[in-house]
């Protein structure tokens, strides 16, 4: 309940140029200049700051004139304090998605085929994020699936500006549809644009052992029952790897008491 | 342990929450000053009756520039050395661009107004104005791709704050009368925006 609270807080802060919505404006002030941790397009109208996907891929493109030093400096800062406990707790992209689930519906538990898609996003993070800007000077998660930014410039901007209606063409037609995609199978699959697509959750997963905040198990009082792993709707094969998002949903399934969240180290 | 944990929970969500405001609003406040700064420029530079203070306050930032008013007028420096001042290019249809190196799109149809200046030659002015990068990378870019047209730093956004738009690249043909007569937003490959400006040039010509 209180993750809910401080997800919403969270989208909201990160969107909370109000009027950018009523005008179809983006704001440009001097905040766009630092990125937030979780995934929120910079192109809609309410966004204050940057998407750091966006801004690494950015800086990616014109990584010819200058090296990314501050962006990926942010990134890894992020990560090292708070790791994945920014895609459970401060990604409005992830509350989007838990409230999709939340409709009732048939729901698709975890299994082998989940854990092996979840490899898909490292793919992604490294052709789209980083081997497609630097080659062919294209934002190319941006550009080719990031659902975020359909849903948030895409949709939002484009309804209000005549002049970008009158480049819609193909690209914007399949971007769409990686959307209705992801909405859609979200209903059924838990998170499923977190565990199998989102490169920005693969890079923080890469702390997973290094973040300075996320979850503890204590292993005196751990009788090794496993209720945490199979409760948990994430691939996670234990506590706090690279596929947790650092919720917290497994403290209630341990009866235990032996898992708590907060500094690691 | 577990009420521990909650009380520690809340004080630090409180915390956290009342950084990110104070942030928050003083990013706002000095935005807000810093464009208060650059109305200032502009309203001494172009003397425009119609960005008032009172439009302003409720506006929060600068008028977008509509098809149909008068260009806002400004110097920029080139990267040849040379300076440009719209004003002093009036009775010449001016094709103004704004872009960025880490802008795909303005990049990919820099080639069309590489055209449109061998083309054109004498006939019309072109000026890609670069949005707030640094004058190294300005130039290095320059450098490596060869461009001959006249390409403008901005390296404070004094140009860019006068011509707000809500994304680049943003290309305006400006008349021989001051007026802008088109407006584009996003560009498509150089092929169609060779086209597209060529058209709006040939017209504006005309005139």
């Amino acid at each position: 309940m209180r993750r809910k609270l401080i997800q919403v807080i969270c989208a909201i802060l990160y969107n909370c140029n109000f009027t950018g919505f009523a005008k179809g404006t983006i704001y440009q002030g001097d905040i766009k200049g630092i990125c937030v941790p979780g995934l929120n397009c910079y192109s809609c109208p309410g966004a204050i700051a940057s998407c750091p996907l966006g801004s690494l891929q950015a800086a990616l493109v014109s990584s010819k004139y200058k090296f990314p030093y501050y962006i990926l400096g942010m990134m890894i800062l992020f990560g090292v304090l708070l790791g994945r406990v920014i895609c459970g707790y401060l990604c409005p992209f992830g509350l989007f998605q838990e409230l999709l689930y939340k409709i009732p519906s048939k729901k698709v538990k975890k299994n082998r085929w989940t854990k092996r898609l979840a490899y898909v996003k490292y793919v992604i993070l490294i052709v789209f994020v980083v081997l497609i800007p630097l080659t062919f000077a294209t934002p190319g998660f941006c550009k080719y699936i990031c659902p975020a930014g359909t849903l948030e410039g895409g949709v939002f901007l484009v309804s209000m500006d005549e002049r970008l209606q009158a480049l819609l063409g193909g690209l914007f037609s399949w971007k769409m549809l990686i959307l209705v995609l992801v909405i859609g199978t979200t209903i059924f699959i838990f998170r499923s644009f977190c565990r199998f697509v989102c490169p920005l959750g693969a890079f923080y997963g890469l702390f997973h052992k290094v973040s300075v905040i996320g979850m503890k198990v204590d292993e005196n009082r751990c009788n090794g029952c496993n209720a945490c792993v199979s409760s948990c709707k994430m691939d996670v094969e234990k506590v706090g790897d690279a596929e947790c998002i650092q919720c917290g949903e497994c403290k209630r399934a341990c009866n235990q008491c032996a898992i708590s969240m907060g500094r690691k180290r | 342990m577990r009420n521990k944990w909650t009380k520690n929970r809340i004080v630090r969500l409180v915390a956290m929450s009342l950084c990110i405001s104070l942030l928050t609003a003083c990013g706002l406040d000095s935005a807000r000053k810093q464009i208060d700064e650059k109305q200032q420029i502009v309203n001494e530079n172009t003397d425009q009756e119609d960005v008032t203070e009172a439009a302003y306050e409720e506006e929060m930032v600068l008028k977008e520039v509509l098809e149909g008013d008068v260009a806002p007028d400004f110097t920029a420096n080139l990267v040849d050395g040379s300076t440009f001042t719209l004003s002093e290019n009036s009775g010449k249809v001016i094709l103004l661009n704004f872009w960025a190196t880490w802008c795909g799109p303005c990049v990919g149809e820099m080639p069309a107004f590489q055209d449109l200046y061998e083309e054109y030659d004498e006939k019309i002015e072109i000026l890609a104005i670069n949005c707030m990068e640094d004058e190294d990378t300005v130039n290095q870019f320059v450098t490596e791709t060869g461009y001959t047209f006249p390409i403008a730093y901005d390296v404070d956004g004094t140009i860019s704050f006068t011509y707000p738009s809500s994304g680049i690249p943003y290309t305006l043909v400006i008349g021989a009368d001051g007026i802008v007569k088109n407006i584009y937003v996003g560009a498509a490959d150089a092929e169609t925006q060779y086209k597209l400006y060529k058209g709006a040039i040939d017209a504006t010509l005309q005139e």
